[in-house]
């Protein structure tokens, strides 16, 4: 269980308040990052999906990011980005390793392989994400082999650390993977992550397929990882909530680009994009007062689903406080407040 | 939800299922049989095969014995033992006597009336009197014989002897005899309707004399036969084969190319298709694209061909099955290898720095292993019918005994045309009862490993 | 007043090797005109087990083993399965299952599939009709041409839902209807299912995890543990004051805008093939006391209008 909050006010990055143990140094850096996947077809017309449409993003040292977007918005891809399971079309995504800056992005072979012992990622599936048909105890033995963690007391020491770690019984090593709930898979995904001590960890929606009473056990251990041993997270979540339990920081996605960011309380207190105040409006509470009545959400529509994106601001045709300039120009994401940034004409 | 998932788990539950269990015990027996006959049933039994010398003696084209618990009166050979013989001398003439009788009680005569005498030296003469029922004789004589030769109605001296004999009972002159008319001569009350088709049922008595110039000793091993129409427990083919025999030494054979055929198919096909699926790209695309033209082969032309151009031995010949059977299990490997590449974890590896040999190793190969037992099962039969097949077709490696190779024998012979139904039965059944074990294990297998084929 | 929708003592039970499998024991709740009603609970619960078995839509190794359903007074167990199928189902309650949106042909265009349910059922299946439901989940009428790979997931839920309404039913048994949809999609379809009551009269039987999401739309709620309510009332006063550990752990489960920090709850739920002679939740229980490993508590009013099934009170 967490300690109590610190309010609202002090929250500074320097260590202490929610969002784990922030320092100051930069670790992640993305840098006008583009992710096109394009679509190759025989007699069909060639068709560009851009995932990832220019996002310029920092991570610090032990911070938690939670990185919000509904399906569609190019967060799941951008986060495999930042792991390098996918290469950036244009811009560059890059790693801050013991004092060097190390492009994710275009590492190949050998220096790719070194980099999986900075960066790893928590999948969103603890049913597909591990081999159901895996004793636990392998599942953890090949990645270490597959980083050269030789000799069976290294092996096992460093296995029972991780488990003491996600607060897993050693017994459950010797159970396969099918036989273990959904919250102990998801629990050996991040034991599995934590072997290779990370310096960044990419938690894709880690605990949108777990019961309600499971997901408060991992996001403990999320943040006192990133407490107790700096690890960085970018949390990617569809639910805002969830991500104001852990970030300290938020991003909002659409379509490809981030459209807010800033200290997870001032996003979600005072929201500058309507595509956040929307999101925020229509995020349930316990308020059984509402059951009388309708929640007011003036957003036409949902999330383009194709390559077409629309001309200027991504969101405006769906945009209840549309101007003209939407129409013809991409609005600049700029600062609007110290540290709360927002991509909106409004502002 | 916990159940063990070793291999020694597979036969564990394998011999849970009741048609697993059947068919596990059935290719045990087949395999036993199998041993035994190759044991038993040396090489020179399939030499003896192909040389019609051999079966004198046995009735052609026979039914099995076991008819006659349904009615139909078809004798079995009745060997009448020779045993006993006395010497009288007389002058430079030494003369060996024996005599006995049989019972005949069959409203059918015996298909043929065979004699073997043997004796050391040479003989001047061996004459034989038959003694019907009623009295009558007919002295049969083999003039100068040769020992442990098979005289039978076909042989001249026979003839010669019962042409006389006919004559004087119907008084018609006969410039030869058939083997019926000779029967119906040695089996008919004497008379002028000497040749027409009753049975004089009763003892009829035999006495042998040897008649040489020198001492003998003249074998208990002589032999008198009486050739019956049915033999054995599946009859006998035109030249006097029994069919059980061939039956039996037609088993390992089959089994073995059925075997060898299937674990070639399969194991070449996984190999393939997981290779294929592995690799991705244009190699994949290529070794689909090879996978699919020799699916497209039309196989039992190819083998005709091939066949015609290698000398045959079961290795090869199963090889030449196994290389046009593969395509289907190298599709088969693929798709399940792409499927499991698609996983999450799969790509977990990738993120954690696992190569993706080691990552096939781990996931695509234990799903694999499963399914490609199951298979092999299953396609036993595939090729046991198509090795059958070709011997059919008179493609086999020489000197064996096939299944297929009867059945082109009883073609050859019209044996339906004859209703010689054994010949066609027994050969025909058994390679469905080869198959069948084969058919049990494999559906039990995959009903078992199926569930653990899918990716999850 | 009859309830719309009352079962008793409903037991729906699952064969296995290990013995039944006690999914849904012995669950009581009624659905009254006009009501919106929530079933709360985890996966393992028996939630959608029971959903289906109001429906009678338990195939085997499943079977309602006991206990009654009434809708309107009448017992539709008692009915056979032809006289349920035509008089009942879809026409006086229907369901949208959870990912009901892929629960269309993709062959077929949505009018087309909507119009096949209405021909089956013997009604009008006129475009006109096709359109009426459309505009009752607000869908443009030329959805009614598209197919469904081109719709978007809350276009194929509305579809859905119009499906659901096709035949005028009285009751209508959302299961997770908002899962996998953007939180803006949710709360729009929350939107239309409370319509769906106010102006139409529908009532409903709103089935899921997320106690938020319920809190805002119902006005009674059952939680369902290990397949037994353990908790039922009225929304304002379950959520203003929860009684049930399980309930209180729930809710401080469910993340939301408003909450500073979760926990979960340990341990996990007992074997439901021999769940045995104590409190289902006593394994996970912070307030777990001797009586409750050895005897189980049975559904008791408290005040507030509410049941509560724990030795606490």
């Amino acid at each position: 269980m967490v300690e109590k909050r610190l309010p609202a006010g002090s929250t500074e990055s320097g260590g202490g308040p929610k969002g784990g143990g922030a320092g100051t140094e930069k670790v992640i850096s993305i840098q006008s990052l583009e992710v096109h996947f394009v679509k190759k077809r025989l007699l069909e017309k060639t068709t560009t999906v851009k995932a990832v449409d220019g996002v310029s993003l920092e991570l610090t040292k032990g911070e938690i990011l939670g990185l919000v977007g509904e399906s569609g918005s190019g967060k799941t891809t951008l986060g495999r980005a930042v792991i390098g399971l996918v290469r950036p079309s244009s811009g560059s995504v890059s790693i801050m390793v013991d004092g060097e800056e190390k492009d994710i992005g275009r590492a190949k072979g050998k220096e790719w392989k070194a980099l999986r012992r900075s960066l790893q990622v928590i999948f969103q599936d603890p049913f597909s994400s591990i081999d159901p048909n895996m004793r636990a105890y392998d599942a953890l033995r090949l990645p270490l082999q597959s980083q050269g963690v030789k000799g069976k007391e290294d092996i096992a020491r460093k296995i029972s650390d991780v488990m003491r770690r996600v607060g897993l019984p050693e017994q459950v090593l010797n159970n396969y993977l099918f036989q273990l709930s959904g919250g102990q898979r998801q629990r050996i995904g991040i034991a599995r992550v934590l072997l290779f001590d990370p310096l960044v960890v990419v938690a894709d929606e880690p605990v949108s397929m777990l019961d309600a009473s499971l997901k408060g056990d991992i996001l403990n251990i999320i943040e006192r990882e990133s407490k107790e041993h700096g690890v960085t997270f970018l949390f990617i979540t569809h639910d805002m909530a969830v991500a104001k339990v852990v970030a300290r920081r938020i991003a909002v996605m659409y379509l490809g680009k981030i459209v807010e960011l800033g200290l997870a309380e001032e996003v979600i207190s005072e929201p500058l994009h309507p595509y956040t105040k929307a999101m925020l409006q229509a995020s349930p509470t316990i308020d059984p007062s509402m059951r009388d009545k309708i929640v007011e959400i003036n957003i036409v529509g949902e999330l383009a689903q194709s390559t077409a994106h629309p001309s200027g601001c991504k969101f405006n045709p769906r945009c209840p406080f549309r101007m003209a300039v939407c129409e013809e120009k991409e609005p600049p994401f700029k600062e609007v407040k110290p540290g709360h940034l927002a991509a909106c004409w409004l502002n | 939800m916990s159940d063990k998932r070793s291999d020694r788990s597979y036969v564990r539950e394998l011999m849970k299922s009741k048609s697993g269990l059947f068919g596990l015990v059935l290719l045990s027996l087949l395999l036993v049989t199998s041993l035994y006959v190759l044991i038993t049933i040396p090489q020179s039994e399939a030499y003896k095969w192909d040389n019609p010398g051999a079966w004198q003696g046995n009735p052609v084209s026979a039914p099995p014995a076991w008819v006659n618990y349904f009615g139909e009166d078809a004798p079995t050979t009745v060997s009448v033992p020779l045993t006993g013989w006395t010497q009288s001398v007389s002058g430079s003439i030494y003369t060996y006597t024996v005599t006995t009788s049989l019972v005949w009680n069959h409203a059918v005569t015996p298909s043929d009336f065979s004699v073997t005498p043997i004796f050391n030296g040479t003989a001047y003469e061996v004459s034989i009197t038959w003694t019907k029922p009623d009295g009558t004789s007919i002295p049969i004589v083999l003039t100068s014989p040769s020992s442990d030769s098979f005289y039978d109605l076909t042989a001249s001296s026979i003839q010669q002897s019962i042409i006389p004999y006919i004559q004087s009972q119907t008084d018609s002159y006969l410039s030869s005899v058939s083997p019926r008319q000779e029967l119906a001569a040695l089996f008919n009350k004497g008379g002028p309707s000497i040749l027409n088709d009753s049975v004089e049922q009763g003892t009829y008595g035999v006495t042998v004399q040897v008649i040489a110039g020198a001492p003998q000793s003249v074998s208990s091993l002589s032999k008198l036969s009486l050739v019956g129409d049915s033999y054995g427990s599946m009859g006998t083919d035109s030249v006097g084969r029994p069919i059980s025999l061939g039956v039996l030494a037609g088993l390992p054979w089959a089994l073995e190319i059925g075997i060898i055929s299937s674990i070639g198919s399969v194991l070449g096909g996984v190999l393939w298709g997981g290779l294929s699926g592995f690799f991705g790209g244009w190699r994949d695309q290529l070794m689909q694209w090879g996978a699919l033209v020799i699916l497209a082969l039309p196989a039992l032309a190819f083998l005709v061909a091939l066949s015609y151009s290698t000398p045959l031995t079961v290795l090869n010949e199963a090889l030449i099955i196994a290389a046009l059977s593969w395509p289907f299990f190298a599709i088969l490997a693929r798709s399940v290898t792409l499927s499991i590449r698609s996983q999450t974890y799969v790509e977990a590896d990738r993120a954690m720095g696992i190569s993706s040999t080691r990552s096939f190793f781990t996931h695509v190969l234990p799903r694999l292993t499963p399914v490609t037992i199951a298979y092999t099962a299953l396609s036993v039969p595939a090729g046991i019918i198509t090795a059958e097949t070709l011997a059919f077709l008179g493609i086999e490696q020489g000197n064996i005994i096939t299944w297929g190779g009867i059945l082109n024998a009883a073609i050859t012979f019209d044996a339906s045309v004859h209703g010689w139904w054994w010949w066609v039965l027994f050969p025909g059944i058994m390679i469905f009862v080869a198959s069948v074990p084969f058919v049990l294990v494999g559906f039990a297998l995959d009903r078992i490993v199926a569930p653990r084929v899918s990716a999850k | 007043m009859t309830s719309l929708l009352e079962t008793k003592g409903l037991r729906i039970y699952f064969s296995s090797p290990r013995g039944d499998v006690r999914v849904v024991e012995e669950v009581d709740l009624h659905v009254d005109q006009g009501e919106i009603v929530g079933l709360a609970g985890e996966s393992g619960s028996g939630k959608s087990t029971l959903a289906l078995g109001v429906m009678r839509l338990i195939g085997t190794p499943g079977r309602i083993a006991g206990g009654e359903i009434r809708f309107n007074g009448t017992d539709i167990l008692a009915l056979k399965p032809d006289e349920f199928r035509v008089q009942y189902r879809w026409s006086k309650l229907s369901m949208v299952f959870q990912g009901s949106m892929n629960g269309f042909t993709p062959v077929f265009t949505i009018g087309s599939q909507i119009q096949e349910v209405l021909k089956i059922h013997g009604h009008e299946t006129s475009e006109l009709a096709v359109r009426k439901l459309l505009q009752m989940v607000e869908l443009d009428e030329s959805i009614a041409v598209r197919y469904p790979h081109e719709l978007s997931g809350g276009q194929k839920q509305r579809a859905f839902i119009a499906m659901a309404l096709a035949l005028d039913p009285q009751l209508l048994i959302a299961d997770e209807p908002t899962t996998a949809l953007d939180v803006i999609t949710q709360a729009k379809i929350m939107n239309l299912l409370k319509r769906l009551r106010t102006e139409m009269g529908i009532s409903i039987l709103l089935i899921t995890h997320d106690l938020a999401l319920l809190s805002e739309a119902v006005d009674r709620l059952y939680i369902m543990y290990a397949g037994r309510v353990v908790e039922d009332g009225p929304s304002n006063s379950l959520f203003a004051k929860p009684k049930h550990p399980y309930t209180q752990g729930l809710i401080s489960s469910t993340p939301t805008l408003k909450t500073e920090q979760i926990r979960g709850i340990p341990g996990f739920m007992p074997d439901l093939a021999n769940p045995g002679e104590m409190c289902s939740f006593s394994l996970r229980c912070p307030f777990v006391m001797e009586v409750c490993k050895t005897e189980r508590p049975r559904l008791g009013k408290v005040d507030g209008g509410e049941e509560v099934a724990c030795w606490l009170y």
